[in-house]
């Protein structure tokens, strides 16, 4: 069947929500992401993917209420959505059926 | 302390508002949240200022985000429009195909008229210098004659940047024609650009090899293009040799200092041999009394011509006033008579001068019209593209309300439709320019021009024309972006959405303007056609068939002509030979100053030397005295014949003029007697453009550049190659010339001929624009009437009261065109026969016959689709309710 693999990308993103469970928005996926792939995104493309994915139906959201402490503005919870956990489900099947068939990864020789 | 710590919460407003603005999720209330919390966080770990960085520094980089993901939605939804697109061009092929035809056409022709136009108004501006280059043009102003001429003599370049500071150099100009003796020695005439070295400074004509500061300095040198020098001297490598020239009666060397680069066509003079003013005797170059160059000067820069032309009257009296007084009377100021004019060089291609202009030019009035023509053939190419965008448009009502009913909203409907019609337009663009570089070569071989795709390229050819097509685009989609989507997807989607009586008022006014201009042109068309038929038709006052010209430039033909003569008549299929100066509908005619014995009055007259045999000949109808004779002896001393408009000139009824004197100016004081024998009819001898000049005819029979034989009709290429044989025998060595009479004086109206053909070219692409037109419009008609012509079928209506009901509405469209273009066309056209001075009258019926040629192909076309709806079964268009 011709399935659409999420890119690499949208499974780091996807996975980042999954392990934060509540309390994904913003801030937390972002430091998250740091320290699972060790690269700092700017909010600005943070959100950008985080927006498509929900667009695309692998990511619902809430908000919470406003808080003071984020100077009056309210977080935005991330949740993975039945569809956004198929396609990591997906994601996965297709990765181990890839790297099964290999043994061992060895430099080509000389 | 409490307050430091409130300022240090807040991050900088304007990056907030920014924030804000391009998230628009909750007022981008969620993403801004996490940042002030990470700004917090900084400031609070590594200082204000580094947090105010880190924020400024995130808020331009979620610029690109935005950016991209604002595309990236877009694309998707774009996608989705071009797939619908498709699939209606793919639908409807054939609303596609007569629509992006229709658009291609029109684009197409309106192209190939501009590159026409461009190629026209861009005339000599390939010069450096060209806004500072001016011709020295004289005004004579002498009774009767006003006339601008821009031929000078050769003494007033010099003088002129001698007397002037404000001229910083000249160049003297003067075309001839030579014959030059090739490597094989044999001889071919050759048109020659006489000039000063000084061509190469102030024009930019280039030589390949050689110098251009001396190239033409020397006495008897030359230089010539690389494709001249192969034809003469047999190889490119002609700088040092010499070639063999008739000059002046005599064999002459002429040094090759340069091979010169091709001058570019868009050069209002044009040549590709160059010889140096200097070989003409310094007497003749500073003679002020004669006009046969041209004169160029180059102003100094920030030189006005108006202030140096004030100065000119001081120079006309230091150099010619004494002269003029002398002639004209002492009274006379030379600045009442001449004054000296600076022409601009930009100028003369588009306004040339009326008459001795070096070479054939072009003229504004055609411009104008041309591009009058394309700017209507692009409006009835861009009515069709947009009646058959609206036409077809009313069918995607349904495609509207569904789009609507699932959210989408207006503007991006608009935009769906604007966009549209403008990929649309792009696609036809690409075919009119594939068009273009089909038909390019035709249209040169029609204009006679060297037009190249090449032009279009340049960058702001390319804006003007995304530009035209972009509004082209734009202009069809409006109509269906603003009223379609205005449609109440609910009515729409139960079926109901018919277009309003309102929508096809404007289609059918549409179609009215489109023919209106296709009947215009068509009505020009035949008013030219006309006029031309006219001109060939009309008697010139001699008969122009059957006259073959041969030229005779040589000594040895002057001499032995009586033995050419003698042997050409024997032979039955030639009538009589004749030889004089010039003949009809040549392009150059000399003048000199008469004065009667018994008056001062001096009278400038146009020309001709001829013999017995000519007044014969041509068929000139001597109408007082007698022709030419033999018979009388005395006639060869001094015998002149007038026509009638020279008679009248110097004051005489032409009844009265026969037996009277005539005295010819060989200088100021002295005069040559002449003794007129004969008036002849007026005759055309220029072109029809001109009321006939007055002409004076003197018996010379020695002196003679041109032999006219009339032969038999019929077997004339026999004829031809019998006097071509004689010719061979009797001036052996002598190149043999020949053209037509007809087709010499045809030549007089090539501009109108090519007119002619251009006109007819896009009118008729103009109609079948517009047809294209017509037929969309036609199909859409009738399958939007498919039920009501059911029905009328079922209550007994016969196919021809289909038919009639059909086509009587198209009929009236193309009537109501007709009284639209009927005065547009009459007004257009009789400005153009101002042109003239002999006009054919405009007469009832080029409109008669252009509204009935509309009225029949607009039938034809309607006809196709009408007859099939006449003819069609009407069970199967009420079958399916």
């Amino acid at each position: 069947m011709d399935t659409k693999f999420i890119s690499r990308t949208e499974e780091f993103l996807l996975l980042a929500v999954w392990q934060l469970k509540e309390n994904a928005y913003g801030v937390t996926i972002r430091k998250q992401l740091k320290e699972a792939i060790g690269k700092t995104w700017s909010y600005g493309a943070l959100f950008v993917m985080l927006c498509r994915l929900e667009k695309k139906g692998y990511l619902t959201s809430y908000f919470t209420d406003p808080s003071s402490q984020r100077g009056g503005k309210s977080k935005r919870i991330f949740q993975l959505s039945f569809q956004g956990i198929k396609a990591l489900k997906e994601v996965r099947e297709a990765h181990e059926s890839v790297w099964s068939e290999i043994e061992e990864l060895t430099a080509p020789q000389e | 302390m409490r307050v430091m710590m409130k300022k240090y919460r807040r991050p900088p407003r304007i990056a907030e508002w920014f924030i804000q603005r391009i998230f628009p999720d909750r007022g981008g209330c969620s993403i801004l949240g996490d940042m002030i919390e990470t700004y917090r966080c900084l400031a609070e770990d590594r200082g204000l200022f580094w947090a105010l960085v880190w924020f400024w520094g995130q808020c331009l980089k979620a610029l690109p985000y935005f950016l991209i993901d604002e595309f990236y939605w877009r694309f998707n939804m774009l996608k989705n429009y071009f797939k619908i697109a498709m699939r209606n061009m793919f639908r409807n092929k054939l609303y596609s195909l007569i629509n992006l035809t229709g658009l291609a056409i029109g684009l197409a022709a309106c192209l190939m008229i501009w590159l026409w136009v461009q190629d026209e108004m861009n005339y000599d501006r390939f010069h450096t210098n060209a806004d500072r280059i001016y011709r020295i043009e004289r005004n004579v102003d002498f009774r009767d004659i006003h006339t601008q001429t821009p031929s000078t003599s050769g003494a007033f370049g010099p003088a002129l940047v001698d007397d002037y500071p404000e001229i910083e150099n000249y160049v003297r100009v003067h075309r001839n024609e030579l014959s030059i003796k090739d490597h094989r020695n044999i001889f071919h005439k050759h048109q020659i650009i006489v000039a000063d070295n000084s061509i190469f400074e102030i024009f930019d004509f280039h030589l390949e090899s050689g110098d251009p500061k001396t190239a033409l300095t020397q006495p008897k040198s030359m230089v010539l293009t690389r494709d001249n020098a192969l034809k003469y001297l047999g190889t490119a490598d002609a700088v040092g040799k010499s070639l063999a020239v008739d000059w002046r009666g005599t064999l002459a060397d002429f040094q090759i200092t340069g091979i010169l680069e091709e001058v570019p066509p868009n050069s209002h003079v044009q040549f590709d041999v160059l010889a140096s003013i200097s070989s003409y005797p310094p007497e003749e170059l500073n003679y002020w009394h004669n006009n046969f160059l041209y004169t160029y000067v180059l102003l100094r820069e920030g030189t006005s011509p108006e202030e140096a032309e004030k100065k000119f009257p001081g120079f006309l009296t230091k150099y010619m006033g004494a002269d003029i007084a002398k002639l004209l009377g002492p009274e006379t100021d030379v600045n009442d008579v001449f004054q000296l004019k600076l022409y601009p060089l930009l100028d003369i291609h588009l306004y040339p001068a009326r008459e001795f202009e070096i070479e054939p030019q072009g003229r504004i009035s055609s411009v104008y019209l041309f591009s009058a023509i394309a700017f209507l053939i692009l409006i009835i190419a861009c009515i069709n593209f947009m009646n058959l965008s609206t036409a077809r448009a009313s069918k995607r009502a349904r495609e509207v309300g569904i789009r609507k009913t699932v959210g989408a909203h207006r503007r991006q409907l608009r935009g769906q439709f604007l966009g549209e019609s403008v990929l649309m337009a792009f696609m036809a663009l690409i075919l009119a320019v594939l068009l273009i570089s089909l038909f390019i070569p035709v249209f040169n071989s029609i204009s006679g021009k060297f037009l190249s795709l090449r032009i279009l390229f340049q960058v702001s050819n390319w804006m003007i024309l995304i530009g035209i097509v972009l509004a082209a685009g734009l202009l069809a989609g409006l109509y269906p972006a603003f009223f379609l989507t205005r449609y109440d997807p609910a009515r729409v989607l139960k079926g109901g959405a018919q277009s309003g009586t309102g929508k096809s008022i404007f289609r059918s006014s549409m179609a009215v303007i489109q023919f209106g201009i296709s009947i215009t042109l068509i009505i020009g068309t035949l008013i030219i056609f006309k006029q031309m038929d006219y001109i060939q038709k009309k008697s010139l006052g001699f008969d122009k068939e059957n006259v073959i010209i041969l030229s005779a430039e040589s000594n040895t033909i002057r001499q032995n002509i009586e033995a050419f003569r003698n042997t050409l008549t024997q032979d039955p299929r030639v009538k009589s030979v004749a030889v004089s100066s010039n003949v009809p509908g040549s392009g150059l005619f000399t003048d000199t100053a008469y004065k009667r014995p018994d008056s001062d009055d001096v009278f400038p007259l146009i020309f001709m030397y001829t013999d017995y045999e000519f007044v014969d000949t041509y068929g000139f109808e001597v109408t007082h005295g007698r022709a030419f004779s033999k018979e009388f002896g005395t006639d060869i001393d001094g015998a002149i014949m007038l026509n009638e408009a020279a008679a009248r000139e110097i004051g005489y009824m032409p009844e009265e003029a026969v037996g009277k004197k005539l005295l010819r100016f060989i200088s100021l004081n002295e005069f040559t007697e002449f003794t007129i024998v004969g008036v002849v009819k007026d005759f055309h001898f220029k072109s029809l453009h001109r009321i006939i000049d007055p002409i004076l005819l003197a018996l010379d029979p020695q002196n003679f550049n041109t032999i006219s034989v009339r032969v038999m009709p019929g077997d004339i290429w026999g004829t031809i190659g019998f006097i071509q044989q004689k010719w061979g025998e009797i001036f052996p060595g002598e190149q043999f010339e020949y053209n037509f009479l007809d087709s010499r004086i045809d030549l007089l109206y090539r501009s109108e001929s090519r007119m002619r053909s251009i006109f007819l070219i896009f009118s008729i692409l103009s109609i079948f624009v517009a047809c294209l037109g017509l037929f969309g419009l036609a199909t859409f008609t009738a399958e939007e009437r498919t039920k009501e012509i059911g029905v009328r079928k079922v209550l007994g209506a016969s196919a021809a009261n289909i038919l009639l009901l059909l086509s009587k509405e198209f009929s009236k469209w193309v009537l109501i065109a007709n009284l639209i273009a009927w005065p547009v066309a009459y007004y257009m056209m009789n400005r153009w026969l101002q042109n003239f001075a002999y006009q054919t009258t405009i007469g009832l019926w080029p409109f008669l016959l252009s509204a009935l040629l509309a009225l029949i192909i607009a039938l034809i076309t309607v006809s196709y689709q009408s007859v099939r709806a006449a003819l069609a079964d009407p069970v199967d268009c009420l079958r399916y309710e």
